[in-house]
């Protein structure tokens, strides 16, 4: 008997690939032949017996016993800034706060107070012609500025306050590095191991 | 704590990678008993099953970055748990073929439609489940994926690592078989 093209046809039906007329001609044999009859009640089984099979539940703790190692393992929780971190950060926003104090608390020492009108015609910084000379005339006038808000809370001289001045831009240099650069670079460098790991 | 229940999969991968911990809880809702079935079908042990079952979502979660969208979410769950089940047999040399699945009949669903009625099915079930229990492994896997988790041959032979027509033949086979098995019962005829 050509039973075999009939079982292919069963193994087409169970992956739900057996076109209509394929069905009747599946149908029309089995009537006939008691085997595939047999068989394709067997399969019919099966199948039946695999839907039942999918309803196994876990344990009811499982889903917790599983939360709970993963919440000690907390490979993704939001990183928790360090001391160390948090000490940094804490020192940079100090030192914005004392830049600004001290560079605004200048201008505006300089442009209402009576230091800075003797200090700015000293650097001469009313000369105003190109951009280069305006780049200097700016700089100028913040030196001028943190000169009459030195000025204005005790006696320096002229030197040393220039020498003051220039502190307040290397630190302000600084600042801008270590945000704008560094920091954010090493902030990188600890996300990328924190990701291999 | 927020909602996840109307996120996708991915949404959910994404929240706990980017910190929100519990979104795992919902995936965990959502695939334990598919992963515990699959892996109670290939271990055969309630309590290995388990532990397996536990170590597959801990995996998942380590590997939760690596997950991409174009697989589906459940297709790759399975491939872990099916590689870490072949892996952790492959460790202990450890083919268990005892049954312990009269347990399972307890636990099964609670509805059902007619005491008759549900005592085919769990006889049905039963019976199959044994009967998978019997097959070899080789023969097992593939046909536990692809009829009681409906996954295509494609996806089945990207997980064990063989080539399609080989799990094609392999699911034949596994039909084979089990009809055999079931006709020696003499209970072909039951319930059709
Ligand atoms: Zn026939």
């Amino acid at each position: 008997m050509a039973c075999e093209k009939y079982t292919d046809m069963m193994m087409d039906y169970m992956d739900g690939n057996l076109s209509d007329v394929e069905q009747n001609e599946l149908k029309q044999h089995m009537e006939e032949c008691n085997a595939c009859n047999e068989d394709f009640a067997a399969y019919s089984e099966i199948l039946q017996g695999f839907n039942e099979l999918e309803i196994i539940e876990a344990p009811e703790d499982f889903a917790a016993s599983v939360m709970a190692k993963i919440y000690e393992l907390n490979l993704y929780a939001p990183k928790k800034a360090s001391v160390k971190e948090r000490l940094v950060d804490g020192a940079i926003f100090a030192a914005w706060v004392s830049v600004a104090t001290v560079l605004f608390g200048g201008i505006g020492f300089a442009i209402f107070g009576n230091g800075a009108v003797h200090f700015a015609q000293i650097q001469g910084f009313y000369t105003l012609s190109n951009i280069f000379e305006a780049i200097t005339v700016a700089s100028q006038s913040i030196i001028a500025a943190i000169g009459s808000f030195l000025a204005s809370i005790g006696n320096w001289s002229e030197s040393s306050m220039v020498v003051y001045s220039i502190a307040f831009f290397a630190l302000f240099a600084a600042l801008l590095l270590l945000q704008v650069y560094i920091i954010p670079r090493q902030k990188a460098a600890v996300e990328r191991n924190r990701v291999s790991e | 704590m927020i909602a996840f229940t109307d996120k996708s999969d991915y949404e959910l991968v994404m929240a706990v990678v980017d910190g929100q911990q519990h979104a795992f809880d919902e995936l965990l809702q959502r695939y334990k008993n598919l992963v515990y079935s699959v892996v109670l079908r290939m271990v055969n042990d309630r309590e290995d099953a388990n532990d397996q079952a536990q170590e597959i979502f801990i995996k998942l979660y380590k590997n939760l970055e690596k997950y991409r969208p174009d697989y589906k979410f459940s297709t790759w769950v399975i491939k872990i748990a099916t590689n870490h089940v072949i892996d952790f047999r492959r460790r202990t040399k450890n083919e268990v073929l005892v049954s312990h699945l009269e347990d399972t009949d307890h636990e099964q669903s609670e509805f059902a439609p007619s005491p008759e009625e549900a005592y085919i099915a769990k006889e049905q079930t039963r019976q199959l489940a044994e009967m998978l229990q019997e097959l070899p492994e080789m023969y097992r896997i593939p046909i536990v994926l692809y009829h009681q988790q409906g996954l295509s041959y494609q996806e089945i032979s990207e997980i064990v690592n063989e080539p399609m027509s080989k799990v094609k033949n392999r699911i034949f086979r596994a039909r084979k078989l089990l009809k055999e098995n079931l006709t020696m019962k003499g209970e072909a005829s039951y319930g059709v």
